[in-house]
């Protein structure tokens, strides 16, 4: 954890919203997006890449799940940034998720040969909170939090990465 | 320039794979292809290097899990090396190497299919 860089936050709201079509197209977009607000917002470039790839799972679910690949659709992400945290909303009008597993046995997928199941999982170790809600009829959003550590000794992350931990470039 | 570009090699008995770029929901699919077609094709050794990989979302880590099984059920495995940076890192958070063993070196996985007796 670092404080936050004045010259990245530049004239960056608490609040602010991006829509882009709902497409794998656009996940260059979201990720990248997502890892200058976390950035921004001081987290360290461990973190920043984890709240990034977290968002391109929720942004990759709404395009493949919720809309099914059908073109013509939009989401929206929705950044909120306060003293504790950060917030990030992604918005759909597609289908919802359904009930979500409370885990996930590699083992067993791989066993039954499946393909996915990982996105959800990925997310919770990676964010604080990760829950999708239905926010007006017909309206659905994945809603991921990671805490802002306090200011001081770097910090435990959800996925447990410490300062140490690989970070590599940006994707 | 494409997102991502799937070079595959052959060192011995063994199909080195090597995805250079990025594997997310948006190219998944050439990679996916590459390990079917393999698979397919009777290879049953492969090897996945990261060499030049930059980053792997979940949707390429379901292409391995998908296949995987198969694999080992006809005598070989899939297994990884060169992971560095942020796929290493998420590899280690999605716990994914507790299901896909892992090499420090493509020289080092391959010689493990020979270990396998």
């Amino acid at each position: 954890m670092s404080e936050p860089d004045p010259a990245l936050l530049g004239n960056l709201a608490p609040s602010f919203e991006i829509r882009v079509p709902a497409a794998c197209e656009s996940l260059a977009i979201t990720r990248e997006a997502a890892r200058r607000v976390a950035a921004a917002s001081g987290f360290d470039a461990v973190a920043a890449q984890e709240i990034a790839a977290a968002v391109d799972e929720a942004v990759t679910n709404v395009v493949v799940h919720a809309y099914r690949g059908e073109p013509g659709h939009e989401v929206a992400l929705r950044f909120r940034r306060d003293e504790t945290c950060l917030s990030i909303e992604v918005e759909h009008r597609g289908d919802p998720p359904g009930d979500l597993p409370t885990g996930v046995d590699l083992d067993r997928l791989a066993a039954e040969r499946r393909r996915g199941g990982l996105g959800l999982h990925l997310m919770r170790r990676l964010m604080d909170t990760v829950e999708h809600r239905e926010t007006a009829p017909g309206v659905g959003c994945w809603l991921l939090v990671r805490r802002r550590p306090p200011a001081g000794p770097p910090s435990d992350s959800p996925s447990g990465a410490g300062p140490d931990s690989p970070t590599g470039g940006t994707p | 320039m494409p997102d991502l570009e799937v070079v595959v090699r052959r060192v011995g008995e063994v199909a080195v794979v090597e995805p250079r770029g990025f594997v997310n929901a948006h190219s998944v699919a050439d990679f996916e292809d590459t390990l079917n077609r393999l698979v397919a094709g009777g290879e049953v050794r492969i090897v996945i290097s990261g060499a030049r990989l930059s980053y792997v979302a979940s949707a390429g880590f379901g292409a391995i899990m998908g296949l995987i099984e198969e694999v080992r059920a006809r005598g070989g495995d899939i297994r990884a090396s060169d992971l560095g940076g942020a796929v290493a890192h998420i590899f280690a958070v999605l716990g994914f190497d507790r299901l896909c063993r892992t090499f420090a070196t493509e020289a080092e996985a391959v010689a493990s299919f020979g270990e396998d007796g």
